[in-house]
C-alpha cells in the first residue's frame, strides 16, 4: 500500500482498536506479560542453576559426600574450602599466568587491530580491498585447522629455544609465554570491528590534520585513537573474556609446561586429582574462583560489552 | 598542489603509512595463517610421528580415513548431528528469547544473567554440568527423583550423552545469539507491525513474512556462525565427555585432535582436519547462498 | 555382678570403667549379641532350623548400618534386641545351608572369608583346613571341595547390591574402574586372557590374536557379569574408597587411596583374581627416560640416577614415593631397604614370585591400541556387540596398526 494509504489505514485501525471491548484486551495483555516473564524467568533459572549448584557443592564436607545416600545440602558448610583452594592448588600461579597472558594478548590485539583497521578504513591504496577480503575470509577458518601446524611452527622456530638455524635440536618457542601469545597477536574480528568504527569518522578531520602538517603516525595516535575509545573498550573486553577463557590452544602448549598453565587449563589437567569423591568440593571451589574475575569485570562494564556483539551481527 | 597534498603523494609520506600500520597484520597473516595452512596441507600427505621425520605417503591417509576408518565416519555423523541440532534448536530458541527479551523490563538484569555462560571458561561449564547431570546424585535427577521419576542417564547413555552436549551447547550460546537477535529486532519499526495487523495478518504470518525478512542479515549471521561453531567446537565435548561414552559424542575435530596429540599421527590428523574443513566450507557456502536468495 | 561400691575398692580404674559401662549397657538394653558359627554341616540342619526360629521370635537382624548407628548413638533402635549371626572360615556348607536358612528367617548373615582358603586348590583344601585348625566336622562333599568358590561368593555379593528408588545402584557388588585410558577394563581383560593361556599378539607382533578362543572366553566372562546384573557400567570402581562397592579388580598402587577413603585397611581383603588354578595376572612398569634431542642430557641423566638410587641403606626417592602409594619398585636395592610387604601388598608380591604376573605387551602405538581395546570391550559389555564379532573387528583394527611397524 502507498504511504498515504498506510497512514490513513493506521489511524483507522487505531480508532478501531480503541473502540474494542477493553477488558478482553487487557486480560490478553496481562496473560502475554505473565507468559513473557515466565519464559524469561525460566530461561534465567536455567542459566543460573549450574552456577548455584557449583557454589553449593563447594561447601560440602566429606561427611556429606560419604553419607548414604550423599547429601545435597551441606550440613556443615565448609567455608574454608576457598582458602584450601589457594593452599592446595597452584591457584596463584594459574591466576598470574591468566592475567599475564590475557593482558598481553589484549594489549597487542588492540594495537594491531586499531592500526590495521585504521589503515583499511582511511587509506586508499591498491590492495586495500584484497586485504579486507582476507580479513573477512580468515574469520571463516575454524581454529582446529591451525592447532597442529602452528604447534610445530613454534617448535621448529629457527634460533629459538635451543634450535639451530634449521629449527632442529631444541624446543623452539614451546614452553614460553610467546607460544601462548603469538598465535593471537592479530584478531581478524578486531580488525573488522575497528575498521567499521574508523569508517564512521569523517575524513575532514584527517584532511584538516594533514593540512596542519601532522605526520601520519601523529594523526593516528593523537587524533584517531581517542575518537574510537568506545570501540577500543569493547574490543578490550571482548578479547579479555575470550582469552581469559581460552582453553584448547593453551592446554596443548602448556600440558608439559605446568609453570605456564592458566586457570582453566590448570583445573582441567588436575581433574585426575579430583577424581576422589571427597575432592569434588575442592574442584567446585576452584571452578568458582576461575569464574569470578570475569564476572566481576563484566558486571561493572556490561554496557560496552554487549555493544561489541551487536555491531558484529546486525550488519 | 598544496604542500599537504604533495607531502601525501610523496613516497615515504602517507603512501607508506598504511603499509606500516598493516605490517603486523601482514606478518601475522604470513606466519600464522598462510604458512600453517600450507603446512597442514603438506602434512596431510605424509605419515609423521613427531619423534621422527615426515614421510611422504601421498593420498594414503585420506584413503584410510575415507575407506577403512569406521570411526572417522561415525565422528562425521556425530559432528553433523551436533551442529545440526545446535542450529535447528538453538537458533529458534535464541530468537524466541530475543522476542521476549525485547518486550521485557529490566533488560540490564536479564542481559547479565543470560550472558553468564559466555563469560565462563569452557572447562568450568563442562564440569558444572557434569555435576548437575550426574546419574544418581546430580541436581536434575535428584529433582526428578523427588517426584518419583527416574531421570535419564544423561552422560552415561550413548544417545543421551549427545542430547546432553547439544543442550549444554545451546545453553552456552543462547545469551549471545539472543542479544544479536534482539539488537536486530530493535531495528524493526513498530509501524510495520501495525500495518500488518490492520491487514489482518496473524501472529505467525507476521513473524515469518515480516520479522524474519527484516532481520534476515542477523538471521543469516547467527545461523551460519552457529553452524561453523558447531562443526568445529570440541572443547566442550573434550572436557565433558571425552567423546564418550564409547565414542557416542566424538566429533571429528576432537577425533583429529586426539589422533595428533595422543596417538601422535600428525599426518592423518591433518588429513582429517582438512576433510572436515572442506565439509564445513561447502555447506557454509551452500547455506549462505540459500539463505541469501529468498528476498 | 559386683555391686558398684565394692568394685571401686577391688578393681583397677579401667576395669571399673568397663564394668560400669557394662552395667549401664545391660540395664539400658543397649548391647548386641553375637553368635559365631563355623562349619554348618547338613546333619545339624534340624538343630539350626530350631535355633533360627528362636532367634526370629526374640531378636532382630543387624546390618552394617544398624551397627554403625548403634555405635554412634549408644542405643539400639529396634524393638527386639540385636543379634549378629557370624559364619567363619568360608566353608562350602555355610553357603549351601546356613545362608539360605538365615535368609529364610530374615537374618543378615555376617560371613568372614579367609580368601586363602577359598583360593586354595580343591585337592589341598583338607590339608589347608588341618594346617589352620579348621574343624570341618563332616564329610558332606565327596569331591573334597569344602571351601566356597568365587561363583558362590559372587552370588552372595549379588545380595549386597542395593538399588535406590529410581532403580539405580546405590551399593554395588562388583565394579570396574573407569579411566580415560580404559585401563580399568583392559587390564582385567589381560589378566583373564593370560589365565586362559592366551596372548594378545604373536611372538613377532605381526599378528593380533584377539579373535582367538581365549580372548573370546575372557571377554564373555566380563560381558556375562554385566548381563547378570552383577556389574553396572555406570558404577566406577574409583568410588571404592567411598565404601559403595564391595569388590573390584585393581592394582596395588591404589592402596593408599583406599586406606585414606575407608580410614584404614581393616575392612579390605586382597586376593588373586579368581580364574582357576592356572590363574595369571598383569604386570606393568613405568620407566624414566631422557629425551635424546635434549641439550641437557647429562644433567637429566644425573637427576634420574639421583632419584632412583638407593643410598645409605635407605630407599631411593622414587622407591619411597612408590611405597607410599602402595606400589612396588623394580629396584632390588629399594626392595631391600623398604619394609616388608603388608597384608594388602603380599598377594601381589606372591603373584610376581610365582611367575604368574605377565608383562603388559610392549608394542608400537600401544596406547592407541589399548584405547581401541577399551572401546571394544566396553561396547561388548554394554551389550552393543557380541564378544566374537567385537573381537574380530578389534583384531583387524589392531592388525592394521601392527602392519605399519612389524
Amino acid at each position: 500500500m502507498t504511504l498515504q494509504a498506510g497512514q490513513t489505514a493506521r489511524v483507522a485501525a487505531q480508532a478501531r482498536l480503541a473502540l474494542r471491548p477493553g477488558a478482553g484486551r487487557r486480560v490478553l495483555r496481562g496473560l502475554g506479560a505473565g507468559l513473557k516473564y515466565a519464559l524469561l524467568g525460566l530461561g534465567a533459572l536455567a542459566m543460573i542453576l549450574p552456577f548455584a549448584d557449583m557454589f553449593v557443592g563447594a561447601l560440602r564436607s566429606p561427611a556429606d559426600v560419604f553419607a548414604n545416600p550423599p547429601r545435597y545440602w551441606p550440613r556443615d558448610p565448609q567455608w574454608d574450602v576457598y582458602a584450601r583452594v589457594f593452599a592446595e592448588l597452584p591457584m596463584l600461579r594459574w591466576l598470574v599466568n591468566s592475567v599475564v597472558v590475557t593482558v598481553t594478548i589484549t594489549t597487542l590485539q588492540v594495537a594491531t587491530s586499531t592500526m590495521a583497521g585504521y589503515a583499511l578504513a582511511k587509506y586508499a591504496f591498491r590492495g586495500n580491498g584484497a586485504i579486507f577480503r582476507l580479513v573477512m575470509g580468515a574469520q571463516m577458518f575454524p581454529f582446529f585447522l591451525f592447532i597442529i601446524p602452528i604447534f610445530f611452527l613454534l617448535r621448529f622456530a629457527p634460533l629459538m629455544g635451543g634450535n639451530d638455524i634449521a629449527g632442529q635440536g631444541g624446543a623452539g618457542l614451546l614452553g614460553t609465554y610467546a607460544a601462548l601469545v603469538l598465535p593471537f597477536v592479530v584478531t581478524w574480528y578486531g580488525v573488522f570491528l575497528m575498521r567499521q568504527f574508523f569508517l564512521t569518522i569523517p575524513d575532514d578531520l584527517l584532511d584538516a590534520a594533514r593540512l596542519d602538517g601532522a605526520s601520519e603516525y601523529r594523526i593516528f595516535r593523537s587524533i584517531m585513537l581517542p575518537l574510537v575509545k568506545p570501540a577500543i573498550a569493547t574490543l578490550t573486553l571482548f578479547s579479555f573474556v575470550y582469552h581469559w577463557n581460552e582453553f584448547i590452544w593453551t592446554m596443548t602448549v602448556t600440558r608439559v609446561a605446568p609453570d605456564l598453565q592458566t586457570l582453566p587449563v590448570g583445573i582441567y589437567l588436575l581433574s585426575g586429582a579430583f577424581e576422589d569423591l571427597d575432592q569434588k568440593a575442592l574442584q567446585q571451589a576452584a571452578l568458582a574462583v576461575s569464574i569470578l574475575p570475569v564476572i566481576v569485570v563484566f558486571v561493572l562494564l556490561q554496557r560496552m560489552f554487549v555493544a561489541a556483539n551487536l555491531s558484529s551481527g546486525v550488519k | 598542489m598544496s604542500p599537504a597534498t604533495r607531502a601525501a603523494r610523496a613516497p615515504g609520506g602517507h603512501g607508506a603509512a598504511p603499509w606500516v600500520f598493516l605490517s603486523p597484520l601482514l606478518a601475522f597473516a604470513a606466519i600464522f595463517f598462510v604458512l600453517p595452512i600450507g603446512f597442514s596441507i603438506y602434512l596431510a600427505f605424509t605419515r609423521w610421528n613427531p619423534l621422527g621425520t615426515p614421510r611422504w605417503v601421498g593420498l594414503r591417509q585420506f584413503e584410510y580415513l575415507l575407506t577403512r576408518d569406521d570411526q572417522f565416519w561415525a565422528t562425521i555423523v556425530n559432528t553433523f548431528v551436533f551442529a545440526g541440532a545446535f542450529v535447528l534448536i538453538g537458533v529458534p530458541v535464541a530468537l524466541g528469547l530475543a522476542f521476549v527479551f525485547g518486550r521485557a523490563r529490566g533488560k540490564a538484569v536479564w542481559r547479565s544473567v543470560y550472558y553468564l555462560p559466555q563469560l565462563t571458561n569452557i572447562v568450568a561449564i563442562a564440569y558444572l554440568w557434569q555435576f548437575v547431570l550426574d546419574d544418581r546424585y546430580g541436581a536434575i535427577n535428584r529433582l526428578l527423583g523427588m517426584v518419583g521419576l527416574r531421570g535419564p542417564d544423561w552422560l552415561t547413555d550413548p544417545a543421551m550423552a549427545m542430547v546432553s552436549v547439544v543442550l549444554v551447547m545451546i545453553w552456552y550460546e543462547a545469551g549471545k545469539n539472543m542479544l544479536v537477535f534482539s539488537a536486530a529486532l530493535e531495528g524493526v519499526d513498530q509501524d510495520i507491525y501495525d500495518a500488518a495487523e490492520i491487514d489482518g495478518a496473524g501472529a505467525w504470518r507476521t513473524l515469518v513474512s515480516i520479522t524474519l525478512s527484516i532481520i534476515r542479515p542477523a538471521f543469516v549471521f547467527v545461523t551460519i556462525t552457529s553452524f561453523i561453531t558447531g562443526m568445529g567446537f570440541f572443547a566442550l565435548i573434550l572436557a565433558m565427555t571425552e567423546g564418550g561414552p564409547r565414542g557416542a559424542t566424538e566429533v571429528t575435530a576432537l577425533y583429529a585432535y586426539r589422533m595428533a596429540f595422543e596417538d601422535l599421527r600428525m599426518g592423518r590428523a591433518s588429513a582429517a582436519a582438512l576433510i572436515l574443513f572442506a565439509l564445513i566450507g561447502i555447506i557454509a557456502a551452500v547455506q549462505f547462498r540459500l539463505l541469501r536468495e529468498r528476498t | 555382678m559386683v555391686p558398684m561400691d565394692e568394685s571401686k575398692a577391688i578393681l583397677p580404674d579401667s576395669w571399673a570403667q568397663m564394668v560400669r559401662s557394662l552395667q549401664h549397657g545391660i540395664l539400658n538394653g543397649s548391647y548386641i549379641r553375637v553368635i559365631n558359627y563355623h562349619s554348618t554341616p547338613r546333619f545339624k540342619l534340624g538343630e539350626y532350623e530350631r535355633q533360627l526360629e528362636f532367634y526370629q521370635r526374640h531378636f532382630s537382624s543387624v546390618s552394617e548400618e544398624d551397627l554403625e548407628r548403634f555405635f554412634a548413638t549408644g542405643a539400639w533402635h529396634k524393638d527386639k534386641p540385636g543379634l549378629i549371626l557370624n559364619f567363619f572360615e568360608g566353608y562350602r556348607n555355610t553357603y549351601e545351608f546356613a545362608a539360605p536358612l538365615a535368609e529364610k528367617y530374615g537374618f543378615i548373615g555376617w560371613f568372614f572369608i579367609p580368601t586363602g582358603f577359598i583360593d586354595c586348590p580343591v585337592a589341598e583344601q583338607h590339608d589347608f583346613a588341618d594346617a589352620h585348625h579348621l574343624s570341618v566336622l563332616s564329610d558332606d562333599y565327596k569331591d573334597g571341595r569344602i571351601a566356597m568358590t568365587w561363583d558362590e561368593l559372587r552370588e552372595m555379593s549379588e545380595a549386597i547390591t542395593t538399588r535406590n528408588d529410581q532403580d539405580r545402584i546405590e551399593t554395588a557388588g562388583f565394579a570396574y574402574a573407569q579411566s580415560s585410558s580404559g585401563a580399568g577394563l583392559v587390564h582385567p581383560f589381560y589378566a583373564k586372557l593370560f589365565s586362559e593361556g592366551g596372548a594378545p599378539y604373536s611372538n613377532d607382533k605381526s599378528e593380533a590374536l584377539l579373535d582367538g578362543p581365549e580372548a573370546t572366553s575372557a571377554l564373555e566372562d566380563m560381558a556375562g557379569l554385566v548381563r547378570e546384573g552383577i556389574v553396572d557400567l555406570s558404577v566406577d570402581a574409583y568410588d571404592f574408597p567411598a565404601g559403595g562397592i564391595a569388590m573390584m579388580v585393581m592394582a596395588n598402587w591404589y592402596e593408599s587411596a583406599i586406606a585414606e577413603g575407608l580410614g584404614g585397611l581393616d575392612d579390605v581383603a586382597v586376593s588373586a583374581i579368581p580364574a582357576g588354578d592356572d590363574w595369571r595376572t598383569l604386570q606393568y612398569a613405568f620407566f624414566m627416560g631422557v629425551d635424546s634431542g635434549s641439550d641437557r642430557q647429562e644433567e637429566a641423566w644425573a637427576l634420574t640416577r639421583h632419584l632412583n638410587e638407593a643410598r645409605d641403606g635407605e630407599a631411593s626417592c622414587v622407591g619411597r614415593m612408590l611405597d607410599g602409594l602402595g606400589a612396588l619398585t623394580a629396584s632390588t636395592a629399594d626392595t631391600a631397604a623398604l619394609p616388608a610387604a603388608d597384608a594388602f601388598t603380599q598377594p601381589f608380591v606372591d603373584a610376581l614370585a610365582q611367575d604368574r604376573a605377565i608383562s603388559q605387551p610392549n608394542v608400537m602405538q600401544a596406547s592407541e591400541i589399548e584405547g581401541l581395546m577399551a572401546r571394544a570391550i566396553e561396547e561388548v559389555m554394554a551389550g552393543e556387540a557380541e564378544p566374537a564379532e567385537g573381537l574380530e573387528t578389534l583384531d583387524s583394527e589392531i592388525e592394521d596398526i601392527l602392519a605399519e611397524f612389524y
